[in-house]
């Protein structure tokens, strides 16, 4: 190690308490508790389990974070920067319950010999819980633009 | 003089949060929202929500193995349907939390130097068990709501390990990053965060608060699979709490476990073995000569939906009784069904003695449907719908 320095460029935190170490060796032996647990249970399907479990974290942080960004990013060009934040919350509304929603439309797995089980007309229901969402959101960000419409105008960016 | 002027000058400032880091593109189109105070308030949501969600799956991995110390009483009845209730409800609620979380905390993802010193490399190594195990948990948990199986591997055991191996990584990310937490939400102090935004006041709530809308929405989507009164509203609901035979949904149908209407047929009897004086063989008809008694009880599912519905049936104490079982007996309750991990399920001696523990005849009235376990099934407060055995044939005490 390189001996401790006034000028600390490696971010805020250079030299962690016993609490971090504490909270990582606990931390790390109920993971692995976790870890063992797995290996020695019926039908843990490793083949299959490890590509589900580190596709989650690739897939939320290479996909869904980067789209999520992106879409903002368009969003805010668009749409007018006082009802922007209503839009976005009509966004991640939305897309929350459609992709939810998409294996039940789909029609994925279950069991067709059990009419308890996804019982509902799925397509109507998703499209009427986007209307609900979207006017509370539209009224919400047009309000928002009325609002700041009226306002002197403060200098943009 | 002058250089004492600019350190007191200097002291009362946090750290500049403008203070670029990244690449042109980030620092030209990064959002404020990047910002430790909103992560902070995101990342409490989640330790929440994780911990309710944690403590509820391990109550009802115990209730399902109990080792030797662990015992789950039959009262409060509809305990259980809240605890699994809540599991599910917060789970699903976590879901957009979670996308928030990281897209708020996605510039630390490509910060680099990735590794700059060995705590550091461990508290970043320490996420992996988080935000794989925290998808992961939150994928396979909605999909098996929707009884869906697109992977290789046993459900209900990746889903229990893959909780602790999650709950580590939880447990050190929150050692890490609780001082800071606890700064930027008590006092708004950012300053010893590692993500450059700073978000307005106005920007950080209207951003939380439309994060908290898309929860509250997928949670009233849904919550009308538990809380009865708000069926109508949950259209994304994988079940409707009065939609099934008798209007009662149904787990696993007579045909999935492979029972035939014809394997129930007057030829069946519940026989009552084990330790008892003398083994007792019962028919329906004198089943239904015996005095009934009436409770009602919920299904609770571990998939998260529960029904409440009034039973008719023998309770089992008079049926222990009869047989000349000690009080203090435990019994297998076993089905006709031929396997499966279900087939059988045990009582506690405290919940086979319970007034409401019923072998059901009836469903509101009428005779059950050969989906709700006809000729028989138990029914007894404060289980797992998987435990209320269906299509039964034999009680084993001991």
């Amino acid at each position: 190690m390189t001996a401790p320095t006034d000028e600390q460029p490696t971010g805020p935190h250079p030299s962690p308490g016993p609490a971090f170490w504490v909270a990582m060796g606990l931390g790390a032996a109920l993971s692995l508790f976790g870890a063992v647990g797995l290996l020695g249970a019926d039908g843990n399907g490793l083949g299959s389990f490890i590509p589900w479990f580190a596709g989650g974290a690739l897939v939320v942080d290479l996909v869904i974070v980067p789209t999520a960004a992106a879409i903002g990013l368009l969003g805010r060009r668009v749409v007018p920067s006082a009802a922007w934040p209503a839009v976005r919350a009509g966004l991640i509304a939305s897309t929350t319950l459609t992709v939810f929603a998409t294996p039940l439309l789909l029609n994925l797995g279950g069991s067709s010999d059990n009419p308890s089980l996804r019982p509902r007309h799925y397509g109507s229901g998703l499209l009427s819980a986007l209307a609900a969402v979207w006017v509370v959101c539209l009224v919400m960000a047009v309000g928002a633009w009325l609002v700041d419409r009226r306002r002197p105008h403060r200098v943009a960016g | 003089m002058p250089a004492v002027t600019i350190t007191t000058e200097q002291e009362p400032q946090p750290v500049d949060p403008a203070e670029p880091t990244g690449s042109a593109f980030t620092e030209r189109y990064a959002s404020p929202l990047h910002d430790t105070r909103v992560a902070a308030v995101l990342g409490s949501a989640l330790g929440i929500t994780f911990t309710i969600c944690f403590a509820t799956g391990l109550l009802s991995h115990l209730i399902q193995h109990p080792p030797g110390w662990f015992a789950w009483p039959a009262r409060p009845a509809g305990a259980y349907r809240v605890t699994q209730g809540l599991h599910i409800a917060t789970g699903l609620a976590s879901i957009p939390l979670l996308i928030a979380k990281l897209w708020v905390v996605a510039p630390r993802f490509w910060a680099r130097p990735a590794v700059p010193n060995v705590a550091k490399g461990i508290e970043r190594l320490m996420l992996f068990p988080l935000v794989g195990g925290g998808t992961f948990l939150l994928v396979t948990g909605t999909l098996n709501t929707f009884q869906w199986y697109p992977w290789g591997f046993f459900f209900t055991n990746a889903h229990y390990w893959a909780a602790w191996i999650t709950i580590g990584g939880l447990v050190a990310h929150i050692g890490a990053k609780a001082a800071v937490s606890w700064a930027a939400l008590r006092r708004g102090d950012r300053s010893s965060g590692e993500l450059t935004g700073a978000a307005p006041t106005r920007q950080r709530r209207w951003f939380l608060g439309g994060v908290a809308f898309g929860s509250a929405v997928l949670t009233l989507a849904t919550i009308g699979q538990t809380v009865g009164p708000l069926r109508r509203l949950s259209v994304l609901a994988p079940r409707d709490p009065q939609i099934g035979p008798q209007g009662l949904p149904v787990n696993k149908t007579a045909r999935r476990a492979g029972v035939r209407a014809s394997t129930v047929d007057t030829s069946w009897r519940l026989r009552i073995t084990g330790a008892v004086p003398e083994p007792v063989t019962l028919t329906l008809a004198q089943l239904q000569a015996m005095p009934q008694h009436e409770a009602t009880l919920p299904i609770a599912c571990v998939e998260g939906w529960s029904a409440s519905a009034r039973w008719q049936g023998v309770p089992m104490r008079d049926l222990l009784a009869l047989a000349g079982a000690a009080s203090d007996a435990v019994v297998e309750v076993g089905s006709i069904q031929g396997g499966g991990r279900f087939r059988a399920s045990t009582l506690t001696a405290e919940q086979a003695t319970d007034r409401d523990t019923l072998l059901a005849l009836r469903l509101d009235g009428e005779v059950l449907a050969l989906d709700h376990g006809y000729p028989i099934r138990l029914i007894a407060p404060n289980r797992p719908g998987v435990f209320q055995t269906k299509w039964v044939k034999e009680l084993i005490v001991s």
